[in-house]
C-alpha cells in the first residue's frame, strides 16, 4: 500500500493483528479496549493505523465483540465473587434480570455506565453492596479514611 | 503560499465524497477517502459526537460534500506534499478544522483525509470571518 501516514508521513504501512493492542474511542466509551482479532493497516515506522476501505466497519464490530465480551465476563467474576443469583445482582445494579442476562450471553452491548459499573464491581463486588446500603455513613468512612 | 486559493478543485473532493457514500470504490478497490490519522479524524468525530467510526466516516464524507470555497483557509506544505486546509462552521454543532489532498496513484484517486476535528484555536479566514473554538475536550467523559 502506498499510503502515507498520517502522523510520521511514511509509507510503510502493513497488514498487523492489532488485538490486546488497540485503544479507541467507540460509541459512548471514551476509550474501548480491543480483546478480539482484528487486522488493520499499521504504520510500521510509528504505529499509526489507517482506514482505507471497511476496517471502520470491522473496527466497529470487533470492538462490539469485544465489550459484550468483556461485560460477560465481568458479570461471571461478580457472582462468583459475591456469591449472588442474577436477579439479586441486577436490583442491585438498577438493570432489568433480562437484560443482564442478555450482556451475560453476549446479546446485548452496555452503555460505558454500566460496563464501568461492573467493571469497578467485579474487582470488588463488596462495593455494589455497601455503596446502595442505606445504612453507610459515606461521611463517617471519609472520617475514618482520613485518620 | 499560505494565502492562494485551493490547490485541490473542490469538485473533486466532492465526487470522492459522494463516491465514498455511495460505496463506490476507488480503481483499486479501496475506499475513495482513507484516512490516513484516524486519531485526528475519525477518532475524533466518535469521541465528539458519540457514533461509530463507520458512522464518523459518512459524517466526514457529508462534511466534505458540505464545502464552499468560503471556507477555505490555507495550503500547507507537508512531506513534500501540498495539503488543502479549511475552516467548516456549524456542522454538527461545532467549528471544525479539515485538511486534506487529492493523491493520484497509477490510476487510483482519492481524498487522503488527514485532518477532520473541531476547531482547536480560533480561525480567521481570508475572506475576514472568524470561527472560533466551539469544543471543549475537557468535557470528555472518561
Amino acid at each position: 500500500m502506498n499510503l502515507r501516514c498520517g502522523e510520521c508521513g511514511e509509507k510503510k504501512f502493513e497488514a498487523r493483528n492489532v488485538r490486546g493492542d488497540f485503544y479507541t474511542p467507540w460509541r459512548d466509551f471514551p476509550r474501548a479496549y480491543l480483546t478480539k482479532d482484528l487486522v488493520l493497516p499499521v504504520c510500521g515506522n510509528c504505529g499509526n493505523y489507517a482506514i482505507v476501505d471497511d476496517e471502520a466497519e470491522r473496527i466497529d464490530l470487533a470492538m462490539e465483540a469485544s465489550v459484550r465480551d468483556q461485560a460477560s465476563q465481568f458479570i461471571d467474576i461478580i457472582k462468583s465473587k459475591a456469591n449472588i443469583n442474577a436477579v439479586k445482582l441486577a436490583s442491585l445494579l438498577g438493570v432489568t434480570p433480562e437484560y443482564l442476562s442478555m450482556l451475560s450471553n453476549q446479546k446485548n452491548t452496555p452503555s460505558y455506565r454500566i460496563w464501568n459499573m461492573l467493571k469497578l464491581v467485579s474487582t470488588d463486588p463488596k462495593k455494589l453492596t455497601l455503596e446502595l446500603d442505606p445504612n453507610w455513613d459515606i461521611r463517617k468512612e471519609n472520617l475514618l479514611l482520613r485518620a | 503560499m499560505s494565502r492562494q486559493g485551493p490547490k485541490f478543485n473542490l469538485t473533486d473532493v466532492k465526487r470522492l465524497a459522494q463516491d465514498y457514500l455511495d460505496g463506490k470504490k476507488a480503481s483499486d478497490g479501496r475506499g475513495s477517502i482513507r484516512f490516513n490519522a484516524p486519531t485526528r479524524s475519525t477518532e475524533v468525530v466518535v469521541k465528539v459526537l458519540f457514533c461509530r467510526p463507520d458512522i464518523a466516516n459518512r459524517l466526514i464524507a457529508i462534511g466534505l460534500l458540505a464545502l464552499e470555497a468560503k471556507d477555505f483557509f490555507s495550503r500547507k506544505m507537508q512531506w513534500n506534499e501540498v495539503y488543502d486546509e479549511f475552516g467548516l462552521e456549524d456542522y454538527e454543532g461545532h467549528n471544525w478544522y479539515i485538511k486534506y489532498c487529492i493523491v493520484s496513484d497509477d490510476g487510483t484517486e482519492y481524498v487522503e483525509e488527514v485532518s477532520f476535528h473541531p476547531l482547536e484555536k480560533e480561525m480567521v479566514l481570508p475572506n475576514g470571518k472568524t470561527l472560533r473554538v466551539t469544543y471543549d475536550p475537557s468535557d470528555e467523559k472518561g
